[in-house]
């Protein structure tokens, strides 16, 4: 109900960016038991005017995407694998450009520097293809994936920084910053009082059998 | 403790700072926070402040262990494993209906914790403390502000020396919304203490000066999560706990089943039957209806079934994604569970002779409900209940378990 009222007060194109907003996952064309797993393309969840704002403002955005790989069995599911990687959105004041980074693992890599914000919208919708976990033939599988799309408060900007250096990636995977002497409390409240609040996407695909 | 508004503080709030620092030998994190309780109205007084400090040495990452302490002046729930802080909090502050009791806890303890990184986690605390029972205030509420609120029970003045002993081993594809997996909780404590007030379950308090207490007790949390298909699942969950050894439990170790959070077919503190099997009132009703069983289990099942074509027809993301998590589903439930009292202490002339035991005596309930994002609205029905008796309607904010 907060989030419908929430929805309600906010401008109708920004109201019209959020509703679409959206995770779409295609699996590859064929599913055999090794080779291509499903591609990744968030739609429009930088997109509000809340998100750009904080972007603009300093505010890096973190996207947090996961992969499970499930089987699908009469009365019994079982995850067989799950897959987890990031995006990383800010914006460099002083050049007035925009940083995209992917981190697989503890590898973090720049995609690209641009000009405007949709630009580098458009990088973070580009699909960006897994590989399968093993599968096993004349089984039937699917995969259920969701993204968290969070803004980091601007005291995350140093953690930020060695994270992509490989050097404290836990510290922003649910442990607390342990370089920063000041409570998070007041930041947090901050970037929410912003809209910057944490956003869910969840979807799954249909189900297949590996051939 | 408690951090969420309630009948006997107004809103809680803690104020300090948060302190990590990174040392050679691990990580030093410590929280230093006073609280200032709104209470009834906005004043500085001793019952209105507290405090809660907190160090801590963590020696590792991922796989960790820790050793630290406390020292803190609280308000502690007697009862916490039924409904979430929010879910307490909301329902007290905009229906006036506060789901726990409470009581004061002044002391200090120190813990050592182990974390494997993965899924197992225990810790060991002993703490020494004091124990207080807190009045009933009158904080603002948005509806019924004007109406009292069910009284805070007059619980135990005492001074305790606990060991708790807590593990857990947790497998859930996710924490909120759990596809599959196991979650196992355990707890036991051993407590030694001195009343200056002791009460029963068919007395309030009354004083006892000097009177040693030794109790052991032990609570169990079990749940099993399992998909059945893509789109539904079936679900378990049983938690048992109360008295296991020792002295009768002072009343802010007592445990009880009734309410949304537990026994769903049944409203919170409601007194159906005689024997109480929800809360082991005695022949006197306490003040405030407190949680006064030694023992109880509950065993819970719910069936849920993901509702995809209700988000599609209706547009996805435009009507019913509170959370934007796409999700949408209804959920059959059944709960069953008594509480009891180890021994009868005291004759009961209230019991009917007749009056059903063991399993039979074993109360029901079935309900449906209808999830969005993580909560719902859930209707629940006590079985072998009089029709006229009707069903428990409720929101969830959370989901049940």
């Amino acid at each position: 109900m907060a989030t419908l009222l929430c929805g309600a007060m906010l401008p109708a194109g920004n109201l019209a960016a959020q509703a679409d907003a959206r995770l779409d996952v295609q699996l590859p064309v064929r599913a055999v038991s090794s080779g291509e797993g499903p591609t990744f393309s968030p739609r429009s969840v930088l997109a509000s005017r809340d998100l750009r704002e904080l972007l603009k403002g300093g505010f890096p955005a973190r996207l947090h995407f996961r992969c499970e790989l499930w089987r699908n069995e009469t009365l019994n599911n079982t995850r067989n694998g799950a897959v987890e990687w990031d995006m990383l959105v800010r914006f460099d004041q002083l050049n007035q450009k925009y940083d995209v980074y992917r981190i697989v693992g503890d590898k973090a890599s720049r995609l690209g520097r641009f000009n405007t914000a949709e630009e580098a919208e458009a990088e973070v919708e580009k699909p960006f293809r897994i590989m399968a976990p093993p599968l096993r033939r004349g089984r039937s599988y699917y995969y259920d994936s969701s993204l968290d799309v969070e803004v980091l408060s601007l005291s995350d900007l140093e953690e930020v920084e060695r994270w992509l250096r490989g050097e404290v990636r836990p510290a922003l995977r649910g442990d607390r910053n342990p370089g920063t002497a000041v409570t998070r409390t007041v930041r947090t409240f901050f970037v929410k009082l912003l809209g910057g609040e944490r956003r869910h996407y969840q979807t799954q695909t249909g189900t297949f059998t590996v051939e | 403790m408690t951090r969420t508004y309630n009948r006997v503080e107004g809103l809680p709030i803690e104020f300090g700072p948060r302190l990590r620092y990174k040392t050679p030998l691990g990580t030093v994190a410590a929280d230093l926070f006073g609280i200032f309780r709104t209470g009834s109205r906005i004043e500085w007084d001793g019952n209105n402040v507290g405090h809660n400090a907190r160090v801590e040495l963590r020696f590792g990452t991922r796989e960790h262990w820790s050793i630290g302490g406390r020292l803190y002046d609280v308000v502690a729930p007697v009862e916490d494993w039924q409904l979430s802080d929010v879910e307490v909090g909301l329902a007290s502050f905009v229906g006036h209906s506060d789901y726990r009791d409470y009581f004061d806890r002044h002391g200090g303890g120190g813990f050592l914790g182990y974390r494997d990184g993965r899924a197992f986690r225990a810790s060991l605390e002993v703490s020494d403390e004091r124990w207080r029972p807190r009045r009933t205030l009158n904080p603002f509420t948005l509806w019924r502000n004007d109406e009292p609120w069910r009284q805070n029970p007059d619980f135990d003045r005492a001074s305790y020396r606990r060991v708790r002993l807590h593990s857990s081993y947790d497998t859930r594809t996710d924490p909120i919304r759990p596809r599959s997996g196991w979650w196992l909780q355990g707890e036991y404590e051993v407590g030694d203490g001195t009343h200056q007030t002791f009460g029963t379950e068919d007395a309030a308090p009354v004083p006892s000066s000097g009177r040693g207490v030794a109790y052991g007790r032990g609570m169990l949390d079990l749940r099993r999560y399992n998909r059945l298909s893509p789109s539904s699942q079936l679900n378990a969950r049983l938690i048992a706990g109360g008295w296991l050894h020792g002295d009768p439990l002072p009343l802010q170790r007592r445990v009880s089943l009734s309410g949304p959070g537990a026994n769903s077919g049944f409203g919170f503190r409601e007194r159906v039957t005689s024997p109480d099997r929800l809360q082991c009132s005695g022949s006197v009703v306490l003040s405030g209806t407190p949680a006064l069983c030694d023992r109880m289990v509950l065993l819970s099942a719910d069936y849920r079934h993901d509702i995809r074509w209700l988000v599609d027809l209706f547009g996805g993301s435009r009507l019913i994604r509170p959370d934007r998590s796409g999700y949408a589903g209804w959920v059959l439930f059944s709960d069953v569970g008594r509480g009891w009292l180890a021994s009868p202490r005291a004759p009961q002339p209230a019991v009917p002779s007749d009056a059903p035991k063991g399993i039979s005596a074993l109360h029901t309930s079935v309900g449906f409900g209808l999830e969005l994002g993580q909560g719902g609205v859930y209707v629940a029905k006590a079985l072998g209940a009089p029709p006229s008796r009707g069903v428990e309607v409720f929101v969830r904010l959370v989901r049940r378990y």
